[in-house]
Formats: structure tokens, sequence, C-alpha cells
């Protein structure tokens, strides 16, 4: 058996919404049936937009949340029936930085959660040591939390995750708010688990994250996961297509579905750029370099002003837009 | 490579102890609040004592032993009021804390015995408590000239424990509720009035109109009070004596019980919703 | 082009005044304990009165008091301390509040007067507090007083005098949140030792000479009398023109130092960077 095997997980949340005596029952879906394993020593990467249902599934997985039907099993123990079990076997980091107790130091909050985990207080102590100075939080263990920066009360929650050396970790958003280097070294820690025998569940919305770090991704959206596989095999089934990135300004908002209105066009999808100034189109289209005359003249004749096109090579992003028909960052 | 060669009972004193020493190191390092508190409890009683002064006799500094006996009625009400705030305060409070701070995720993920961990909370406030309690009494008998003096202090301390039983057990019941219902403040403040009004806290329930008596005697904090304060100053007991320590025996241990089930309950239905660290 | 002016400070306040009230319309529950307070303390001291004063215990007050009126006498006392308590914490927390969520930044970046943002993030919450003193002690007087029922009025009068100093000690706290971040449990102690002394339930006289010259630089001590002599004995404000005077007087230092005091705060705090700080 893998370390996490999960069949048909669902969750569905009961509602009541609307105002004082008007209050209306309603039920949301928030993970519909998802099945996958994750052996060990790999990375598998759980990649979603907001409200896909990523944190819902992480958190059936650690316990905090019980499923509505199916289950998951963590070393074998049931999330729904073996909780305590779970916990054990697990290392979690949740996102955020508000995870921790601000009054305490770097060190204190490791030795608290390390009785917590009921690790053996020598052990425990040697393993605080050795986390603090992987995580470069060696020289800061006195400090108290509240005076650290985020980015080093990030790292400081990472240790965290990794005192009681679980089997199976789950890390959710673990270089969200992290500088570069930062990222670059909890990344390089990620690898070396994933060497060690870890298998390792991450959440990211950062798709280049999930790219570099996943042996395997499942895409999930609405509660589904839409895709499933390698990286390099996802994107290989976008790659029979071209990908065009027009970047634009007054884009009409039924522009998307006009496109689709060319037969050679399979997808279309609209995000607005990082400047906010201007739009960008991404276009997964056949014989793009037949078609995309008519694609800019048709967007010309909409008045829209055209500032730059790209070819691009498929991401895990148009292996999204290619299944849903959105963009990632929708 | 990890170790987990601790025995059950090891994991939960260790745990017990990784709470405590939290919480004491959180509580000292906010100065503000630990001077706070120790100068606005005392500043409570007194503020109130006053006001009740004006409804004894007017007498001579000589026979201030006889008025001091109302302020040292109020005065032990004072004591349980402060001891019953562990619960809905103490507790409850510290609860909604750790989720509108983002700790209480942690709390559940972790394979810890709940009641512990809150129980480690508890012992802290106990403790702080109890120096509070201690130098009031120092202060009265120095401002007041009023000592207090404890007619039975056996019988004294057992219902005090007793009464301690009943408190953890509240405030198990005040965490999950915290858990369960946000608007814990509203909650809180009126759990905390209906003490001080309906059990005998503050003044005897002999006070008030006589249907009102009976809903106080329906409260397990009533007879709880009742005891403690008989064994302090000899007051006369609301029922028959052995059957009042029976009943008090038997609240204590139900409310105990009912807060180890009710905060399980609460957290297992917290899970299903998905509420648990939602603020 | 926004230009700046008393016309614009007052169009700032009104926004912030609408912000809060539309807060307070979604959450009703936090003014239900407001109302409940001054009558749940009331009758936790009549209580204890009862308790340990027995069957002479209204002898005893009056004898104390110079009036068998108790009910009256506390809940006066009650409601000018829970309205007190209101305004100095609100003015203090509300940059707390502010500094919590993050938005005090944003609100310290417009244009507009501090003194505008100071008062106008607590008006909303005094304003509902004062019409709640309103209800609370007309309620009172109607049942247990009915022939003094229009003396409500002036001593409301006299109250909304006596708020205006206070706002001067919040503009106090103001800057001492900005500096310390933690103002809830100092604001306790503070209206704690207030509440002592400036005779919420006893007459000051009760106190040590010392303490009573403490109690003659609070605006509440001549607020809470002079409601008690207006309601009880039927004075008019006229008749305590000493006291009003001296509120008059009150009402324009504690402003003043107040305001002098947070200002020279937030100007240090621009320098070491404390605003976004919490």
């Amino acid at each position: 058996m893998n370390p996490v095997e999960v069949s048909q997980l669902s969750k569905t949340f009961e509602t009541r919404e609307g105002r004082l005596f008007r209050k209306v029952h309603r039920s949301v879906v928030a993970v519909d049936g998802i099945d996958f394993s994750v052996p060990k020593g790999e990375i598998f990467g759980l990649l979603g937009p907001n409200g896909a249902g990523k944190t819902t599934t992480i958190k059936m997985l650690c316990t905090l949340i019980t499923p509505s039907s199916g289950d998951a099993f963590i070393n074998g123990f049931s999330v729904a029936k073996d909780q305590q079990k779970v916990r054990e076997n697990l290392g979690v980091m949740l996102t955020g930085e508000r995870t921790l107790y601000w009054k305490l130091t770097g060190q204190e909050n490791l030795e608290y959660f390390a009785a917590l985990y009921h690790l053996d207080s020598a052990y425990a102590k040697n393993r605080i040591l050795e986390l603090l100075k992987l995580v470069g939080l060696n020289e800061r263990q006195d400090t108290l939390v509240e005076n650290y920066s985020t980015g080093m009360r990030i790292r400081l929650s990472f240790a965290k995750a990794l005192l009681n050396d679980a089997r199976v970790l789950l890390f959710d958003e673990p270089t969200a708010s992290l500088d570069p280097q930062s990222s670059h070294l909890i990344r390089d820690i990620i690898r070396d688990l994933k060497r060690e025998g870890h298998a390792i569940i991450l959440t990211t919305h950062n798709m280049e994250e999930a790219d570099l770090l996943s042996d395997r991704v499942a895409i999930i959206d609405q509660g589904k996961i839409v895709s499933l596989g390698p990286p390099s095999e996802l994107k290989q089934k976008v790659k029979s297509s071209d990908v065009i990135e027009i970047e634009a300004r007054n884009l009409a908002k039924q522009t998307p579905a006009a496109l689709q209105s060319f037969s050679e066009v399979s997808k279309v999808a609209i995000t607005p750029s990082q400047t906010g100034e201007t739009e960008l189109l991404r276009v997964h289209v056949e014989k793009g370099k037949e078609v995309l005359p008519r694609i800019l003249e048709f967007l010309v004749r909409k008045q829209a002003t055209i500032t730059k096109v790209t070819f691009i090579e498929p991401t895990l992003e148009d292996v999204f837009i290619a299944e849903t028909g959105r963009s990632l960052r929708d | 490579m990890n170790s987990r060669n601790i025995s059950y009972p090891s994991r939960l004193i260790e745990e017990f102890r990784a709470s405590f020493l939290k919480d004491i190191r959180s509580y000292f390092r906010y100065p503000a609040w630990v001077i706070g508190e120790f100068l606005s409890t005392p500043l409570w009683f007194f503020f109130f004592a006053l006001g009740v002064t004006l409804f004894v006799p007017v007498v001579s500094v000589a026979a201030r032993g006889t008025a001091s006996t109302g302020i040292s009625y109020f005065f032990f009400g004072f004591i349980f009021i402060v001891l019953f705030s562990t619960s809905v305060w103490g507790v409850g409070q510290s609860v909604r804390n750790e989720q509108e701070s983002g700790t209480l995720e942690q709390f559940f993920l972790a394979p810890a015995n709940r009641a512990t961990l809150i129980l480690g909370r508890w012992a802290r406030i106990f403790l702080t408590d109890s120096l509070i309690i201690s130098y009031t009494t120092v202060l009265l008998y120095l401002i007041g000239g009023t000592a207090v003096a404890i007619l039975n202090p056996t019988l004294f301390i057992l219902s005090v424990g007793l009464y301690e039983l009943s408190l953890i057990g509240f405030g198990l019941f005040m965490a999950g509720l915290t858990i369960r219902i946000k608007a814990y403040n509203s909650i809180g403040n009126a759990i905390f009035f209906g003490y001080m009004i309906f059990t005998g806290a503050l003044f005897p329930i002999t006070v008030l109109p006589q249907p009102v008596r009976y809903f106080s005697m329906l409260l397990p904090f009533t007879y709880l009070n009742d005891v403690m304060r008989h064994a302090a100053l000899g007051t006369t007991m609301i029922l028959p004596e052995n059957l009042e320590y029976t009943v008090a025996i038997l609240a204590s241990v139900a409310m105990l019980i009912f807060g180890f089930v009710a905060f399980n309950k609460i957290e297992q239905d917290a899970r299903v919703k998905g509420s648990i660290a939602t603020s | 082009m926004p230009t700046s002016g008393l016309k614009s400070d007052m169009q700032a306040l009104t926004a912030i005044f609408c912000k809060g009230l539309k807060h307070h319309i979604r959450y009703p529950g936090e003014f239900a304990i407001f109302l409940m307070l001054p009558f749940l303390f009331t009758f936790l001291i009549l209580g204890m009165g009862d308790a340990v004063g027995g069957n002479n215990a209204a002898a005893y007050f009056a004898a104390r008091t110079g009036t068998t009126n108790i009910v009256i006498y506390e809940i006066l006392g009650s409601a000018v301390w829970m309205t007190s308590w209101v305004v100095i914490e609100d003015v203090g927390t509300a940059i707390r509040d502010e500094q919590i969520k993050g938005t005090l930044e944003q609100n310290f970046l417009a244009p507009v007067h501090r003194f505008t943002l100071l008062v106008g993030l607590s008006l909303t919450d005094v304003v509902i507090t004062s019409i709640l003193f309103l209800v609370v002690v007309g309620v009172t007087v109607a049942v247990v007083l009915p022939s003094s029922f229009l003396t409500v009025i002036p001593a409301f009068l006299a109250l909304l005098l006596g708020l205006i100093p206070l706002f001067g000690i919040g503009f106090l706290f103001a800057g001492f949140v900005v500096r310390f971040k933690e103002p809830y449990i100092f604001i306790q102690i503070v209206n704690l030792v207030f509440a002592t002394l400036t005779g919420t339930y006893y007459p000051v006289t009760l106190l040590p000479y010392w303490v009573q010259v403490l109690s003659g630089v609070l605006p509440q001590t001549y607020v809470i009398d002079a409601m008690r002599r207006i309601v009880i004995a039927n004075q008019t404000l006229v008749n305590l023109y000493g006291s009003i005077f001296i509120l008059l007087a009150l009402a324009l230092a504690y402003p003043i130092v107040g305001y002098a005091v947070f200002r020279r705060i937030e100007r240090k705090a621009s320098v070491t960077g404390e605003f976004s700080k919490y």
C-alpha cells in the first residue's frame, strides 16, 4: 500500500445563508470524489485556482475536516476512523505565517510542538537544533517570533512540519510570501526529503513551482481532478496545439467567446497582465502561424490595441485552460 | 529517524507541561497584561466593596470587626468569581484567542490530548489567580482592617477542590462553545453575569424572588458556592448538610464528565463542518 | 480636485460616522449588553447590600447618601460609568482595531485631520451609547420615580457636557495605542479607577480627603453628582452653576492636552515607523 491512498474523497458543506428570518439552505460541493495515491519518494502537486478544493483536500487528509464520503489512508490509517494515528504519521505545514506563537522564541515554539508530537526530549532537543540550522534560523532561535520577518516565520513553520520526521508530508503553499532565496532553500529541502523517501503532497497555485518540483501533478478545479500525470506528459497533451499569448488593451468581454468561433481555435482564456493596464489572451489554436493574421485582424476590428504577440511553450496553465476553458488565475 | 519511546502517562504529563510552559512564557512576556490583571482584579473588588459599605451600619473604628462580616461575605464571593472566570474568560477566551491568531489549527493537527493541553492553560490561570487572591487578602487587611478568616479550613480546601473540578469541566465546555459560536464575548458575558446573580456568589439566593430562587436551585454552582461559603463563614446551608455535600459532589463530577463529552462532540462536529479554525 | 478645510472634514466625519453606523446595524448584539449592564450592576449592588445590611439596609444607605431612593441613585452612577467607559475606550481602541485590520495606515494617509479621525472613529458608539443612556435612565425613572421623569432631559445635558473632557482622555489613549499597541487592560484599569474616584455607587465624601482631591479633577464626579441632584433632589442646571462651570473648564482643558499628547506621539511614530506594526 502506498503511504497516501485517496479513494473517492468528497466533501459537501451545508450552509444557511441570507437575512435573519429568510435563511436558505445551500449545499456546496467543495471536493467531488477525488482519487489519487502517492508512493514513497514522490512529490505530488495539487494545482488549481482559488476555491478549487485544494485546501479542503489537504485539511481532510490531515483530519481537520471530516470527509462527507470516501476515505483516505495515511500509512494505512483512515482519516475518517483513525484520526489520532493519522496525525502521528503526518508532518503538516499549513499556509500563512500566523500558525506560530508570537510570544515564544523560534526554539520554544518547536519545543512546544515536539511535546505535542510526543518526541522524546533528548531526541527532540537535537532534532530542533538540526532543523533550525536546516532552515537558516539557528542564529535567531532565541528571538521571539513576533520579531521575525514573514520569511523567517514561514521557514519556522516549515521546520515545525519536519519535527516528527513523518513519512508523509503535506505542504500547503510552502513558498508563498517568500523571497526567491528562501523559496530556493525550501525547494531544495523538499527535493532532499523526496530523495530520503518521504511521500510529499504539495499544494500551490504557482504553476512554475508545481512544474519544477512535482513528479506528478493533479490539476483540480471545482472539486474534481481534471488532469493527473507528470508535468511533461500533461504539457505534451496540449503541445499538438500552438499557444499564442496576445497582450492588448480595450478587449471586450465577449472576445474569448468570439474567438472560439474560429474553427481552429480550441480554447481561449483572458487574464489581466501584471501591470494591470493590459490584458493577456491565451489562445490554443491549430496551425497558429496560419490563423494568427485573422485573429489579429479580428481584434483590431473590435477596437483592441495590441501591444505584444508571443508564441509560447505550453505550461501547466495551458493544460488547465485546455481542460476547463479558464485561466488558473481566474 | 525519530523516537516515540514514551509511555501514555508520560505523554500526558509532557503535553500538560508543554502547554503550561507555553502559557506561562506567553503570559509573562505581555508585562502590560500581567500588571493590568494584578492591578485591575483587586480594584474591582475594592470598587464594589465601597458600594456595599453603604448598606452596613455606621460603626466606630473599634467596632470595625462586626461591620467587616459583610465585607468578608462579599470577599469570598469575589474569590468565587475570580476562580469562575478561569473557565469563562481563561480557558474559553484562550481558545478564541488561538482561533484569531491562527494557532488553533496547529492545536488540532497534533496527536495530543486536547484536555491535557487545555488543562495546562487552566493550571497557569489557577496559579496567577491564586496569587492575585492572596495579595488582595493582604491588601484588604492593610487598607480595610479586615482579616479574612476561614472557619473550617479542611472543608474549605476540599470544597474548593470540588469547585475546581467542576470548573475544569465547565471550562472544557466553554472551550468547545468558542469553536462552535464565534460571538463568544456576548455569551461569555451572559454566563458570567448569570453566575453572579443566580448562583449565590455575591449574595444568598434568598435575596432573589421565590420563582427565581427555584431556578437558582437547579444550578450546580449554587451548591458549590454554598458549601464553600459555609466552610469559610459558617453560613446556613440551602439544603440539609449531608444532602448538600452529596449534591455538590455529584454536580462536580457531572460537570467534569459533561465538559469532556461536550468538547469532544463539538470538536467532531467542527471537523464535519470544517469550522475548526474559522474565526 | 479635493479640497481641505472645515467642510471637507465634516464630510469625512459624516463618512466615518456612517461606516460605523452600518457596522452596528449589522451587529446589533454589541449594544444589547450595554442596555443590560447598568441594570445588572445595580442589581448586584442591591443584592449585596440586602445581604449585608438585612432589614436596615435602606436606613444605613440613607444615613450615608441622604436619600432612600437607592435604585435611582445607583442606576445614574451605573449609566454614567458605562457611557464614560465607551467614550474613553472607543477613541483609543478604534485606533487599535484599525491597526489590527491593517487599515490604520490607509486612514492616516488620507488628507483628513487626525482630530476628525479620532472623533469620527468613536462617534457612532458615543451617539448610540448616549441614546441608550437616555433609554436606561428614562425607563428606570419612569418606573421608580415617575414624578421626576422630565428631569431626565437636564440630566442628559449634564452628561453630554461631561463627555467632552472624556474625549480628551480618549485622545491620550489613542497615542498610547500607537506607541504601546495593547490598550485594553490599561483602559480597564483607568476606567475602574475613575469609577472608584467619581462616586459611581457611593458619595465621594466616603473617600479619604486626599483621594477626594483627585476626584475633583475628574469630570464624571460632577456629572454623577449633578444628575443625582437633578433627578432625586429636583435641582436645576442653574442651581448647579458651580459644577457646570467646572465641567466647562474641564471640557476645554482635557481635549487640548489629550490631543497635544497624541500629536506628539504620532509625530514620533512617523519617525520610528510605528504605524505599520501591530
